[in-house]
């Protein structure tokens, strides 16, 4: 049992170990990346581990002129207590290329710790050997420059241009690039043109200036990029780009004359200033083709669209959020931000982007995230309009668009009850609706009656104002007739009122000759309630003393003679049944009626 | 024994009929809806209430029918049929309270426009009843109008002439505003009848077309007057002015 547990103690800490050394060991392969060719160069395999049984592969292309040479560091380093060692040792082989022309180096293998590993190849550029000064076999290229001539041809910068005809929006890459013969130390107060009519992206380059050699004119050069810029033309027409100016420091051995027995065996060296312009250079600029899509907004490359939605049915004030990637290499910085139609109710947030690009020597890469947040407030059902974005293509020089698919969206109802969202009440009254609810059905029994038109207008409702119409007019014509009727016969009355009031007095008098004295009363009184009668129009049966002299009255009778009227209409009744039988009284009465007759007679007529 | 196992299993069946009967030819009057709404069952008081309507109207019907939709959840269709019993009777105080109690839950606040006092005073009495109800007043002063015209025509006492005459003359002027009040309310609703929005929320487009341009969003229970008509789209105008068209089948006019 406890054999056991060793046994996998030890096989757990070989493996750590074995683990260990995998993570760390390291093998290189470094040279440079150009050289001219029959100039010597060194390759140099380098591994941070003692390691045996390095195998290169085969170079036919080169001649091993030395090597390998090993050399051995080591360094010990003690951090917080933590003791951390290293080691290095390095492969130098000393080669010279045979002819020019590209080549590459196959990787190398070498064993540590009882595995192996790899090397990484290395790809080296042969350039033809210089025209002017071809290199002389035993002094090293770096002397060799050194003792060139500070001149315009051994020093200089160069803008090195991609495209010299692009269209607007698509990139040109311009190199600054030196090239330099001479022992150059230092560039100093670089100036660079202000790119007008360019969007401008700086490529980042490594902090460690990267030297290579350069066959220019027939001339090896030893060459570093100083600045490489991604230019995208904002306009069209022809853009020139003005030249950059810097200092550049060079180190020459310097002219003075020997004055020292010293000075013989030591060169003096000077470090010299010369000021460095490029040559200004001029871009032409093709404009885009006409027409453009109606969504076109100016993307220029060559880009990918794609779009997801993270949910297809909710409910009535759920957020929703729709994402749009936008990817490929062009104008990424350009890109307007393409807009979602929303359905019209939806409550819309301004969309988050999100630019992931990196500035390559092809162009600005990379991709363009734009998430868009909307709220429907209202339930339903709503399609998303599919979204199309439209770019120029440059390898096929044309438009092109992209579309994303539509969405359909399918709202609930929320929470609240309506479906309504109820914001723009204050407390206060909220607190008092929710208190309060809509009154109960009427349970009453109430009659369902057809449905109803409108009255007004119709054929009934112009009956109702014709008949009673009608009827009032006849109505009118008829009282009219009968009124008329009436006042001839009140006329005809009137003008023989006195006629007849005589005629009854005549029978009066005879009855007052024969001494009949009742007889006599009541004529005498028939002759003045009927004269009364036929004046006023008035039925007799309507008759008596109060409204006679209220009629009189308004027919001008005057006051004494009304009263004279009823004192008469009295006398005569009491006389009428009076038991005394007075000859001159009635013969008085009788002058008195027939006198009060004829003046009332004259009154009423005027 | 067997004659009761008969006599069950028939009452069984019959039940079983009824039941199914019942569901389709179901008899809906006033009292079963009202019992819908009593149990809470809002949906199916709705679907009675719309039976029948089907054969009639009555201010109440519409404001049961009206309180059915709003309990179930209706808005639109509820503040519609609110505005239909008030419309047939303008003194309704239930309808009245239950309208102001819905359209508080309206989500649209639209401000109408401004108009001088005396124009929406006139227009606001002519509100106060409905075209009928302005008919049959006007017929009403116009019976009276002629009584007094006998009474002026044929009294033989003055007092009564002359009361009978100011009389008379009032209920005549009386009797024009009520049929011209009749003939207003008649005409602005047929010609720009007001409509309710039915549904959740709907587009008005500047055109009668699905590709005009959009111009507003109305919500549902929102009050707009139709003014035009053209296929399936009418021309609305909502209370602050704005106009455009919008389907047919989006509202409901009162």
């Amino acid at each position: 049992m406890k054999k056991i547990d060793k046994l996998i103690f030890l096989l757990l800490f070989a493996l750590s170990a074995q683990s260990v050394w995998a993570e760390d060991v390291s093998f290189t392969a470094s040279a440079p990346d150009a050289i001219p060719s029959g100039t010597p160069f060194q390759l140099v395999y380098t591994v941070n581990a003692s390691s045996k049984d390095l195998r290169i592969p085969e170079i036919p292309d080169f001649d091993i002129v030395a090597g390998p040479f090993t050399s051995q560091s080591h360094s010990t380093q003690i951090v917080n207590g933590n003791m951390t060692s290293t080691t290095t040792i390095r492969y130098t082989y000393t080669l010279v290329a045979k002819k020019e022309g590209t080549f590459t180096i196959g990787a190398a293998s070498i064993v540590v710790n009882k595995q192996k590993y790899q090397s990484n190849s290395v790809t080296i550029k042969v350039l033809p050997p210089d025209e002017e000064a071809p290199a002389s076999q035993n002094s090293g290229s770096q002397q060799n420059i050194a003792t060139q001539q500070l001149t315009a041809d051994n020093l200089f910068v160069l803008p090195v241009v991609s495209r010299y005809k692009v269209r607007e929006q698509e990139y040109t890459l311009v190199t600054y690039k030196i090239y330099s013969r001479v022992d150059l130390v230092d560039i100093q107060a670089p100036k660079f043109p202000d790119f007008k009519g360019f969007l401008v992206q700086e490529i980042d380059l490594p902090q460690q200036k990267r030297l290579s050699m350069e066959n220019y004119k027939g001339k090896n050069y030893n060459t570093f990029i100083l600045r490489q810029f991604l230019l995208y033309p904002q306009t069209s027409g022809t853009l020139k780009i003005s030249p950059m100016t810097c200092d550049a420091v060079v180190r020459i051995r310097s002219q003075q004359q020997v004055r020292s027995f010293f000075d013989s065996f030591f060169d003096t060296y000077q470090d010299v200033k010369k000021s460095l312009s490029s040559a200004a250079v001029n871009i032409e600029v093709l404009p885009l083709p006409k027409p453009a899509p109606s969504d076109f907004s100016g993307a220029v490359g060559k880009f990918t669209l794609s779009s997801n939605i993270n949910k297809s049915s909710l409910s009535a004030n759920e957020s929703l959020t729709i994402q749009l990637k936008i990817s490929g290499n062009g104008n990424m910085k350009m890109i307007k931000t393409p807009t979602i139609k929303f359905p019209a109710d939806f409550e819309v947030y301004e969309p988050k982007v999100i630019n992931d690009f990196t500035n390559t020597t092809s162009g600005v890469t990379g991709m363009k995230t734009i998430e868009y947040l909307a709220i429907p407030r209202h339930a339903g059902k709503f399609t998303i309009p599919a979204v199309t974005f439209s770019y120029f293509d440059v390898a096929s020089q044309s438009y092109k668009t992209l579309s994303t698919s539509a969405y359909e969206l399918n709202v609930e109802k929320g929470t609240s009850t309506t479906g309504s969202v109820v914001t723009n009440f204050t407390n206060q009254e909220q607190v008092r609706l929710l208190g309060s609810d809509i009154r109960y059905i009427a349970v009453n029994d109430f009659d369902i009656k057809p449905f109803s038109t409108f009255f007004v207008g119709t054929w009934r409702f112009w009956f109702w104002i014709w008949c009673p119409l009608l009827i009032t007019l006849l109505l009118v014509i008829f009282f009219r007739k009968k009124a008329k009727e009436n006042a001839d016969i009140a006329l005809m009355r009137n003008k023989h009122a006195n006629k007849v009031a005589r005629k009854r007095l005549k029978v009066a008098a005879k009855n007052l000759k024969l001494g009949n004295k009742e007889v006599f009363y009541d004529e005498v009184l028939k002759a003045l309630w009927g004269y009364v009668s036929d004046k006023l129009a008035m039925p007799i049966a309507e008759l008596n003393k109060e409204n006679i002299a209220a009629r009189l009255q308004s027919k001008e009778v005057t006051d004494a003679k009304i009263k004279e009227f009823i004192d008469l209409l009295n006398d005569c009744e009491f006389a009428r049944y009076a038991p005394a039988d007075d000859a001159k009284e009635m013969d008085n009465v009788y002058s008195r009626t027939m006198a009060l007759i004829t003046e009332m007679e004259q009154m009423i007529k005027k | 024994m067997s004659a009761m196992w008969i006599n069950r299993k028939i009452k069984l069946i019959l039940a079983f009929l009824a039941f199914f009967c019942g569901v389709s030819v179901a008899e809906c009057t006033p009292e079963t809806a009202a019992n819908y709404y009593a149990d809470k069952s809002y949906h199916e008081a709705m679907a009675c209430y719309e039976e029948l309507l089907r054969t009639g109207e009555s201010p109440e019907l519409y404001y049961n029918y009206a309180n059915s939709c709003y309990k179930s959840g209706h808005l639109g269709l509820a503040i519609l049929n609110y505005e239909k019993a008030l419309k047939i009777n303008p003194f309704y105080d239930d309808a009245k309270f239950n309208l102001a109690l819905a359209n508080q839950q309206i989500t649209d606040k639209i401000d109408p426009v401004e108009t001088f006092f005396l124009v929406s005073w006139l227009e606001n009495l002519g509100k106060l009843f409905s075209s009928n109800q302005w008919a049959y007043l006007g017929l009403f002063c116009f019976f009276i109008f002629l009584a007094m015209v006998l009474v002026f025509l044929f009294s033989s006492w003055r007092w009564l002439r002359k009361t009978a005459f100011w009389t008379g003359f009032f209920m005549l002027i009386l009797f024009i505003t009520c049929v011209s009040y009749s003939y207003i309310e008649r005409n602005k609703q047929i010609q720009t009848p007001e409509a309710i929005v039915l549904v959740g929320s709907l587009v008005v487009r500047s055109a009668p077309d699905e590709s005009g341009t959009e111009l507003f969003v109305l919500h549902e229970g929102s009050k707009l007057k139709v003014k035009d008509e053209l296929g399936d789209w009418c021309e609305i105008v909502v209370a602050d002015g704005n106009s455009g068209w919008i389907k047919k089948s989006l509202i409901g006019k009162i």
